[in-house]
């Protein structure tokens, strides 16, 4: 190429023919080097350790519902608080807003400067069959819009006679352009609303009041009989309570029929277990001063993959829970007796050890739960206090000493080696799985490559299986087993992993005495290692 | 760690450090050095400019077929890199040189007269020592090492570019010439490694790998890569003496390019000196492993593990300068021989010997021929063309390894010189 340019500039210029050609290859080599120098590539065979981890039951429970007992043995304890079930739409009070119309009942014709006497209103609120004379209010807001009618401008003062803070009375002052409107919020957490009205003798009632003067340097006005001059939004946004009186309601709630889906339950698609017992408790704690009464229908476990069911039998199931009301030992002392009562379901009272050994996907259940069931007994007296609920809780447990018949599991978790050169130039190999295993049961382990769409595009493992440690006459592991576990890798897999998307998991659990139970332990674990053991493309960085 | 990380991320790290390492091959050569002007006869009281290209590449075991193929980006494949683990030594070494420039001479006509010379070039050169493990381990993987130790001591490489400025004096006396240079240095790439203590045994099943390094790697500043970036700075000496012994021998002794270069403020320095057992990523969780099996492996960490420490500031290092002695004998009008030994400084060059003869073959072509030993190769044929293209103009052409050219999967060494000098 050089040489043909210096034969077109020179044309005349004589180049051996030889000497051109050995240009070219020089430069060739020259050049040729550089360009391509990170370009090149080889195999390589590497047997190194990839990862090491332990697995205990605590790492595939998300919740820490498993724990250790005095002897060490495991068990699953879950807890629940349910009174939001029961209480979370009983007792609040919902933002309203309600408009009140200011008029005069006759006509009037009101000079610049003249005052406008104070004018009471009461303003009765719905609260759902709750009759209330009297709340405290621990946060929330009161909103206050006010548009006037009027052709010039009003200088006034709003009230809420009801509403103390320390005995002072809730009010503020303002002006309102002709014609115009204002609109004010305002914090209202520490105040007392009496809600008895302006008589004293009315529920749900708050009393407010608007006095004014019209500009002294404005024009008179004139307004027919009942004509509004001013109309006032009055309304309450995210109040809560800190205590409330009066009469609560007679009020029903129905909880189902609904289904809870118990999704650790729905990856088992096989074999089952035996359990040594469960236990529920049900505890009821009413710090409320009203009655209430809650039933269980029915409590049925529901396993779809094998189209078994078993209702829940217990003496309370169908039956009314009545529970008292609390008692106030002065009123609004804050001083407060709860109702407690507390209901057990165990292997001697219920079938619950069987309900779980049902593997249930699904629980179907239906709870009613009614407040001041006798209507208002106490005569407008049920109170509240913030710091003293309805409280019901749920606590389970069940040890896990167990029989495992060939408990089949399927989880899925999301790949990506899709963008990764090391999972890219993995040409064939294998991944060894080399697994101590001190829980007293068998496991079999696939694993498949998945796409996106959920479609299988290999198995890494077929069937392996990870053998169970000797046991002692107390049934204890004696010594961990070790197992290993071949994830082969053919060069046509390779593609398959580059895409992969998600990895479904499929182990099964066996444990080695029948149906004998067998106790697992918090020292019970696997400690595995992966190996890697591939040939490995490689190329210059 | 993050500036480590930046540095290790640059291409010039990706492209050599990493290489480097894992045992990279690159290459150099037996005699990129240029004859000097001096020597060579008939040019006494003229002016002489003179252009020069040439390339060398040379390992005592890695054949040219192997280098070939790395440097054109194709599949190495077992059969080759099988013929390369064969000829490894207990310690190998490999070197590349690429350099060009220009010069001009006015040399001395008469005895006692003074004469001066000038060049500028641009200079590519590259070497490494290594174990035969750090080869067969970056080329072969470390399994075939299961239950055993690699080897990994004292491998060591440097990459170093750099444009001189050279200018000179040239004495003529009675039977003899000698001359004294000195050249300003630019600085332009400098990437070097030494592992003075390193060994990896893997365990028979690969449950653990134990490693254990002694790491020094120093590299220029890579922010500055322009022409007129000035990353480093240094200069060199040279000095040549050549004796005429008798009417039909000489002996030629010369000293080229010793000096030094002064590397930037901004040059980085990674030190390591680790011993530790690697038993694989630790997982909390296996739940949540997700795909960090092949995802847990990042620049980073490595370098935790290895407990890799860096630091930037200036250092200085030695140009990989040569020293040359040659004896050479007209035995007969056309025929003349020649022997020499040849060696570098600071370059993992093995003393490079060589005997050969040049034979006129006409008024206008002269044949030169030669058999080495040593360098960056083992044993080397050298062939090459002196031509008279005019009354004015020399060309000439060689190769100190034409080995490479003719037995690619057996030779190791392979490399062409030219030389184009016009005389008035």
């Amino acid at each position: 190429m050089s040489f043909k340019l210096l034969a077109k500039i020179n044309p005349r210029m004589r180049i051996p023919k030889f000497l051109a050609f050995l240009s070219f290859i020089i430069s060739l080599s020259l050049s040729g080097c550089k360009e391509n120098m990170s370009e090149a590539s080889w195999d390589v065979d590497i047997i190194a350790p990839v990862l090491k981890t332990t697995l205990t039951l605590e790492d595939l429970e998300r919740d820490s519902i498993i724990q250790a007992g005095q002897d060490n043995s495991l068990r699953v304890v879950y807890e629940r608080d349910l009174e939001e079930l029961f209480l979370d739409t009983l007792l609040t009070i919902p933002d309203t807003t309600i408009t009140n119309n200011l008029f005069s009942v006759i006509p009037l014709n009101v000079p610049a400067g003249q005052f406008i006497p104070e004018l009471s209103q009461e303003t009765k609120y719905n609260l759902k069959g709750a009759e209330l004379t009297k709340a405290l209010a621990r946060s929330g807001k009161v909103t206050v819009k006010m548009t006037s009618q009027l052709s010039t401008k009003l200088f006034f003062t709003y009230k809420i006679p009801s509403a103390t803070l320390n005995g002072n009375v809730f009010q503020f002052t303002g002006e309102i352009e002709a014609n115009g409107s204002i609109y004010e919020e305002f914090d209202v957490s520490g105040y007392t609303f009496d809600l008895k009205g302006l008589n004293g003798n009315k529920i749900n009632t708050l009393v407010t009041s608007f006095s004014g003067q019209v500009d002294p340097d404005g024009g008179s006005v004139s307004f027919a009989s009942n004509q509004t001059f001013i109309t006032i939004d009055n309304g309450f946004v995210s109040i809560v309570p800190e205590y409330v009186r009066g009469y609560f309601g007679n009020q029903v709630v129905n909880i189902g029929p609904d289904t809870a889906q118990i999704k650790f339950m729905q990856r088992i698609i096989d074999g089952g277990i035996g359990l040594d017992s469960a236990t529920l408790s049900l505890n009821f704690s009413n710090g409320i001063g009203a009655d209430a009464k809650a039933r269980v229908n029915y409590l049925t476990a529901v396993n779809n993959r094998t189209g078994s069911t078993v209702s829940l039998s217990h003496p309370v199931i169908g039956t009314n829970i009545n529970i008292s009301r609390a008692i106030e030992t002065f009123i609004q002392s804050g001083y407060v007796i709860p109702s407690e009562k507390e209901y057990k379901f165990n292997n001697a009272n219920s079938n619950l050890k069987q309900l779980f050994e049902n593997l249930p996907e699904e629980l179907h259940y239906s709870v009613d739960f009614e407040l001041n069931p006798l209507g208002n007994v106490s005569t407008g007296s049920d109170f509240y206090y913030h710091q003293h609920q309805f409280q019901a809780k749920l606590r389970l447990d069940i040890p896990l000493s167990l029989y495992s018949d060939d408990l089949t599991l399927v989880d899925t978790i999301d790949f990506n080696a899709g963008d990764n050169t090391l999972a890219r130039r993995i040409q064939n190999g294998s991944f060894r799985v080399i697994v101590d295993n001190s829980f007293p049961m068998e496991a079999k382990l696939q694993l498949f490559l998945m796409d996106t769409n959920n479609i299988v595009l290999d198995s890494l493992i077929t069937q392996s299986v990870i053998a169970a440690p000797d046991l002692d006459t107390d049934k204890k592991v004696i010594a961990p087993k070790k197992s290993t576990v071949i994830a082969a890798i053919t060069e046509g897999q390779s593609e398959a992993i580059n895409n992969t998307k998600k990895i479904k998991i499929k182990a099964s659990f066996t444990t080695p005495l029948g149906n004998e139970l067998i106790k697992i332990y918090s020292g019970n674990k696997l400690d595995i290692k992966i190996i890697a053991d591939f040939n490995y493309l490689l190329e210059q960085p | 760690m993050q500036i480590l990380t930046t540095y290790l991320n640059s291409p010039k790290l990706n492209r050599y450090f990493f290489p480097f390492l894992l045992l990279m091959a690159l290459p150099f050569g037996a005699m990129a050095q240029q004859e000097n002007i001096a020597f060579r006869s008939g040019y006494d009281g003229q002016f002489v400019i003179s252009a020069d290209g040439s390339f060398d590449i040379g390992s005592n075991a890695i054949t040219s077929k192997f280098l070939k193929n790395f440097y054109t980006g194709q599949f190495l494949d077992a059969e080759l890199k099988d013929k390369t683990f064969k000829k490894l030594g207990k310690r190998n070494r490999i070197g590349f040189d690429l350099n060009y420039g220009l010069r001009i001479a006015q040399m001395p006509d008469t005895s006692s007269a003074w004469g001066y010379y000038a060049s500028i070039n641009n200079i590519l050169h590259l070497d490494m020592g290594f174990t035969e493990d750090l080869f067969r381990l970056y080329f072969g993987g470390n399994k075939q090492y299961a239950g055993k130790t690699a080897e990994l001591s004292k491998s060591n490489f440097q990459l170093l570019s750099y444009r001189q400025l050279k200018g000179g004096f040239i004495k003529q006396g009675n039977n003899s010439i000698w001359g004294l240079g000195l050249s300003f240095i630019k600085g332009e790439n400098y990437v070097s490694g030494q592992m003075n203590k390193g060994s990896l045994f893997t365990e028979e099943d690969g449950l653990y790998i134990d490693l254990e390094t002694q790491l020094k790697a120093q590299m220029s500043d890579t922010s500055n890569t322009t022409f007129s970036d000035f990353v480093g700075w240094g200069l060199g000496v040279d000095f040549f003496y050549s004796a005429q012994l008798n009417d039909k021998s000489k002996l030629n002794f010369e000293v080229a390019d010793f000096g030094f270069i002064s590397w930037g403020s901004k040059s980085l320095t990674i030190e390591n000196d680790t011993s530790l057992r690697f038993e694989g990523i630790e997982v909390d969780n296996i739940i949540n492993l997700g795909d960090s099996i092949f995802n847990g492996f990042t620049t980073d960490s490595i370098l935790d593990t290895l407990n890799a420490t860096s630091s930037k500031g200036a250092f200085s290092r030695l140009l990989p300068g040569y020293l040359s002695v040659a004896y050479q004998n007209q035995i007969k009008e056309k025929i003349a021989l020649n022997a020499g030994l040849i060696y570098r400084l600071n370059a993992n060059y093995f003393p490079y010997i060589y005997f050969g003869s040049d034979i006129k073959l006409g008024d206008k072509v002269n044949f030169m021929g030669r058999l080495s030993y040593g360098g960056y190769a083992t044993l080397g044929l050298g062939l090459g063309f002196d031509f008279s293209l005019a009354r004015f103009l020399d060309l000439r052409i060689y190769s100190n390894h034409v080995e490479g050219y003719l037995l690619p999967g057996a030779a190791t060494a392979q490399g062409v010189a030219i030389n184009l000098t016009a005389h008035f």
